[in-house]
């Protein structure tokens, strides 16, 4: 019994023996042998839902074919935990090489020193890739280059097909079109109104970009000057604010009165259009999926309006993007990697396949996008001369609420729309004065 | 033998807590140190903490949303824990009577609690439904008052509808405390006090009362920490708009800590949250330990 006992424990001993040593051989082979010669290339995205994950994976290996030595792995991460996991790596000094980045975080971020100047590598790069992107596409903050887009919008006004060829009305084509739209679908009777406005303290950023941004450059003004110094306290600002005011004050924005207003946000203003409550909404192109998601009856209902046009033309551009990070230990492959995802390959299947609006003239050139309702107008609007790109800004969150928390009291009555603006405007200032 | 047992100090018993120790250490005194140094410091790029003194505290003092966040902090603090008490109170003393049908009481019971249940997204988006202006809601108010109420889109009401779902939520769970520390209440005193010639209130206020005095402590200094630090449901409402009206001290240091990275200011925030509540939960067990000695 006891020999017996001996056996089994010196059998168990040979057998740990051998797993430990088999473990050892195989752990040093891959960290000196066979993975000797591929280098890791990281990055970051919260696009796993959008672009599929077979897309992800093209992406990916489409680059390892161009660089075999390469081994590219994309770490996915939800939108909404996007910025703290983010926030985490950096401050471990373990930020991916290449980072998603949305425009309204990069100043924040940049403050940890995440980010490598990317205009020294723009600057040089072949004629293919600077032949296809537009400079507007880029985020500068404290002169430097940070991040460049992937994606590129701009906000417009978007309604529902059926519902106007109901009322047999042609969409509008400028903002006082738009109000006599909105008056002839005014029916408090059947809870009915021509638009909803995203003036909740909680779509801040919406009001701010969709309604307020847009507006004012339509109507002849700047966000910012070219010292990146908030002006939009101007008279086209004011114009801005007095145009949303008088709809308000007409009570043709849902639901009728200004306090019932104050409680829509962007959630609330996608289900009311997707429950046909109001026939308009003035958003980004991903209105069509976030539509569709909810009521897929609206397939072929969803149209973009003709670009409108105030005291000028132009629209606000914007996206979401990618940096370089500054802790990268391979920049030039990161690099390739960033011109790579912005290439005509890359964008030409974004464009075809997924139907993603890529930051790359080439692409946006692509047929199918003239023959999307909801798409169509959209080059027009980027490429129009006076359009303008978004700012870097710091604090974003707490700009827009700023801004907000004005435009409510101006909406409610208790500022004039010049004191609002004033406020706003000394408050944006002295935050981007700050962050300096 | 106590005595005994005191002088004989026994190094393996510092071995067998250690791990607790370590624990605390690591996850509660370390980042409450942390918080309080990095509240005397400013961040730069590079993961660096560099000394600003008292900088963040003036700054902190002298901005105006500042003040704002602790004065609909405290309302909203206040509120929810004088309805939660109220309405947990009223159900739990119906709830701990005799019914007629034993089955429906247990029904109850476990029906009242299922907000308990629900996640602060979930009573968020179903109150924010049953808000809507033109919703369920209001198509009665309408009804019955002529005129619908914007419940979050009015600075008159949106704080106290937020604070309504805080306690609609809260309730249930204080309500099954109180009725668990009602049943503990030995029945002889009720029946000598009946003998005594006592009604129901005299009973209530001489018996019930005292017995329930220190859960009542327990469960209104805990709901007090918890709600003045509240985030996620008022956040997912309103944001603190319409006009800053719901506009909560959580709110500020998350916006400072996480949006601006303003680490040193957040941490400043958070110090002074802290001391507000030890503040408070601190007067509050003082004098409710006076009283006591007072009694006693």
């Amino acid at each position: 019994m006891i020999f017996k006992k001996r056996f089994i424990g010196r059998q168990f001993l040979r057998v740990a023996g051998l797993l430990l040593a088999v473990s050892l051989a195989l752990g040093l082979g891959t960290t000196f042998g066979l993975a000797q010669d591929k280098v890791k290339l990281t990055w970051s995205e919260w696009w796993d839902q959008e672009w599929g994950r077979e897309t992800i994976e093209w992406v990916n290996s489409s680059f390892e074919k161009k660089f075999p030595n390469v081994d590219v792995e994309n770490m996915y991460v939800p939108h909404i935990q996007y910025m703290d996991k983010l926030l985490t790596l950096s401050q471990a000094g373990e930020a991916p090489d290449v980072m998603a980045m949305e425009v309204t975080w990069a100043a924040s971020f940049d403050k940890l020193g995440v980010f490598e100047n990317l205009d020294p590598l723009i600057s040089k790069a072949d004629p293919e890739f600077t032949s296809r992107h537009n400079p507007a596409w880029d985020s500068w903050w404290k002169g430097r280059l940070i991040m460049t887009y992937l994606y590129t919008m701009s906000y417009g006004v978007y309604y529902n097909k059926r519902m106007f060829e109901e009322k047999g009305i042609e969409p509008p084509t400028d903002w006082e079109e738009l109000r006599v739209a909105l008056r002839k679908f005014q029916d408090p009777e059947k809870h009915q109104w021509g638009i909803a406005l995203p003036v909740a303290m909680k779509s801040s950023a919406h009001f701010t970009l969709y309604n307020f941004w847009t507006r004012l450059i339509q109507a002849g003004g700047q966000m910012t000057n070219e010292e990146g110094l908030a002006v939009f306290n101007s008279d086209a600002g004011v114009r801005t604010l007095r145009y949303w005011g008088s709809l308000f004050a007409e009570g043709l924005v849902y639901p009728g009165t200004v306090p019932g207003a104050l409680a829509i946000g962007e959630k609330e203003m996608i289900e009311l259009f997707t429950a046909e409550q109001v026939p308009m909404q003035q958003t980004g192109p991903f209105l069509k999926a976030q539509a569709l998601e909810r009521n897929p009856e609206m397939a072929g209902n969803i149209a973009l309006t003709p670009p409108f046009k105030d005291v000028t033309s132009g629209y606000l551009i914007t996206g979401s993007g990618v940096s370089l990070s500054s802790e990268s230990q391979h920049p030039e492959l990161a690099w390739e990697f960033i011109k790579h995802l912005l290439s005509d390959e890359v964008a030409l299947k974004m464009v075809k396949e997924r139907s993603l609006f890529w930051a790359n003239t080439k692409a946006l050139e692509f047929p199918s996008i003239k023959k999307d309702p909801a798409l169509r107008y959209l080059p027009e609007m980027i490429g129009d001369p006076a359009s303008q790109p978004w700012s870097v800004l710091p604090q974003l969150g707490d700009l827009c609420n700023s801004l907000m928390k004005n435009a409510q009291e101006y909406f409610l009555g208790r500022k004039d729309a010049k004191t609002a603006l004033d406020d706003a405007n000394a408050y944006w200032n002295k935050v981007i004065r700050e962050a300096r | 033998m106590l005595e005994g047992y005191k002088d004989k100090f026994e190094w393996r018993g510092i071995l067998f807590i250690a791990p607790a120790i370590i624990f605390l250490f690591l996850v509660v005194i370390y980042p409450l140190f942390k918080v309080f140094q990095y509240s005397f410091q400013e961040y730069s790029p590079h993961h660096s903490f560099v000394f600003a003194g008292l900088k963040q505290y003036q700054s902190l003092f002298s901005n105006e949303l500042f003040w704002i966040s602790i004065k609909n902090t405290f309302i909203f603090t206040i509120g929810t824990i004088v309805l939660d008490l109220a309405l947990a109170w009223g159900i739990a003393l119906l709830l701990n009577v005799k019914w007629p049908n034993l089955k429906a009481r247990n029904f109850f019971r476990g029906a009242l609690l299922l907000p308990f249940l629900f996640s602060a997204p979930a009573s968020a988006l179903l109150w924010g439904i049953l808000y809507q202006p033109l919703g369920f809601l209001n198509n009665i108010i309408e009804q019955i008052l002529g005129t619908p109420i914007n419940f979050l889109g009015d600075t008159r009401y949106a704080l106290f509808s937020v604070l309504w779902v805080s306690v609609w939520r809260n309730f249930p769970l204080i309500m099954i405390l109180i009725l668990g520390g009602l049943q503990s209440i030995p029945p002889n005193l009720y029946e000598a006090a009946g003998i005594d010639g006592a009604n129901r209130i005299q009973r209530f206020w001489h018996i019930t009362l005292p017995q329930m005095r220190s859960l009542m402590m327990t469960i209104i200094v805990i709901d007090f920490a918890t709600t003045f630090i509240h985030f996620d449901l008022v956040w997912t409402m309103t944001k603190g708009g319409p006009l800053r009206s719901t506009y909560l001290i959580s709110f500020f240091l998350y916006q400072r800590g996480m949006q601006a990275f303003k680490f040193g200011y957040a941490s400043a925030i958070g110090v002074i949250t802290a001391l507000i509540i030890s503040a408070c939960v601190g007067a509050y067990i003082f004098i409710y330990s006076k009283r006591m000695e007072a009694r006693a």
